[in-house]
């Protein structure tokens, strides 16, 4: 199984979803409000809009499966700022 | 020119404007002074709710009349004239390329609900009576800019033919239905049916505390507005400029307009107010989507950090003596 990461700007959140939705990605979690500095800067919030904040999607799922949420993803980072990352998982229920 | 001079004064001296001057000096200081996040998002539900009530409850007292379809009409045109008049200020005489030229001019074109309802506080402490419907005029003025100023930028890109996209869905459901319009409207329609009576079981929380929780907010406000004085060195002179001369151009041409109309003088001075506003909730989240070339730090910074502080602690009693000179 593969992990996949993805920080996006908040902004960009829902063109995610539709991602994970058309590739039949059964499950995901998302952390809100998410803080830090990357290569668009600092990233702290301090405005109403939610523009300045990041998210943190995690998905968990088959490599195959993974690679084409990450293929498509890739040209999302075209307009919004964020990165993945990917590493091998052992999941436990 | 005296009457100027008093009401800045006495605008200066106001608790609110001090909670807003006290917060930005908190951040200066790097002081660990916060507002939880979900408080501010709280206040902010509050105020809409508050004026969206009060509104609709006056309009039940007074009625729809010519008057508020004028006004309708009028809030189109400002809300549609003004992105225009701020693209070619901004790309003609300020050389800002199209982009960002587009996407500051939608936050201009739009309004701040925090401008209106420090106006109205304003109002309310020089007893100077304004229409319910003037609350509905703001909500009908948030979004043309933002659609025309996208427009702007599709005829743009299509003089350089280059392919843009559009999320139609998303945009409609970001300017139309946001959280604020759906609020608003719902509340004035609750206040329309609830009459005078409604408005006496919700006034103890609607009326009577409204100025103590606007200090609250506008504490916040100021610590928002702080935290992007770092970015002014990014945000430049030409643009630091245009974003405290801008609101009084767009505000004299509504005092014209609703003078013109035949509007009483606390409803010239909320519809120069919200001309002169700039939006920094709305317009940021559907021009970051619509618009994801140009630069958040501009607009944000202008709306948030320089048009919003000038416009509640010189630019409204500036409008006000304004609207008291073209008569």
């Amino acid at each position: 199984m593969k992990k996949l990461e993805i920080i996006i700007e908040t902004i960009g959140l829902n063109s995610v979803i539709r991602i994970l939705e058309k590739q039949n990605i059964s499950g995901y979690s998302i952390i809100e409000r998410v803080l830090g500095k990357g290569s668009s800067g600092l990233r702290q919030g301090g405005e109403l809009s939610n523009v300045m904040k990041n998210v943190l999607v995690i998905i968990v799922d088959e490599p195959d499966k993974i690679n084409l949420v990450v293929k498509e993803v890739k040209q999302l980072l075209k307009d919004f700022s964020g990165v993945m990352f990917i590493s091998d998982v052992e999941v436990e229920n | 020119m005296q009457e100027l001079l008093i009401n800045s004064l006495s605008n200066l001296s106001s608790p609110m404007i001090l909670f807003f001057i006290l917060g930005f000096i908190a951040t200066m200081l790097k002081s660990d002074l916060e507002i939880p996040e979900a408080i501010a998002k709280g206040l902010a539900i509050y105020f809409i709710m508050a004026i969206g009530f009060k509104g609709g409850a006056e309009i039940a007292k007074s009625g729809l009349t010519n008057v508020v379809i004028t006004s309708a009409i009028i809030a189109i045109l400002l809300g549609s004239i003004i992105p225009v008049i701020s693209y070619f200020v901004l790309n003609k005489i300020g050389k800002i390329d199209a982009i960002n030229s587009c996407a500051i001019a939608a936050h201009y074109g739009s309004i701040s609900v925090v401008t209106f309802v420090t106006a109205i506080s304003f109002l309310g402490s020089i007893e100077v009576p304004y229409s319910g419907f003037m609350v509905g005029m703001m909500a009908i003025m948030e979004s043309p800019a933002i659609f025309i100023s996208i427009l702007m930028l599709r005829i743009v890109k299509r003089k350089e033919n280059v392919e843009s996209r559009l999320h139609y869905k998303e945009l409609i459901k970001g300017s139309l239905f946001n959280a604020s319009i759906v609020l608003l409207f719902g509340s004035m329609l609750i206040g329309y049916y609830s009459g005078s009576e409604g408005m006496e079981i919700v006034s103890p929380f609607f009326v009577t505390p409204f100025n103590g929780i606007l200090t609250l907010f506008l504490l916040e406000m100021g610590m928002l507005a702080g935290k992007r004085i770092g970015e002014f060195k990014a945000v430049g002179i030409f643009l630091f400029f245009f974003g405290i001369s801008m609101p009084v151009i767009n505000g004299v041409i509504a005092a014209v307009l609703s003078f013109i109309i035949g509007l009483d003088i606390g409803d010239r001075l909320l519809f120069t107010v919200l001309s002169a506003s700039a939006s920094y909730i709305v317009a940021p989240a559907a021009i970051r989507l619509e618009m994801p070339q140009a630069n958040p730090s501009y607009y944000i910074t202008m709306s948030l950090a320089i048009t919003f502080p000038f416009n509640i602690i010189f630019g409204i009693p500036v409008y006000y003596s304004l609207c008291n000179l073209i008569q």
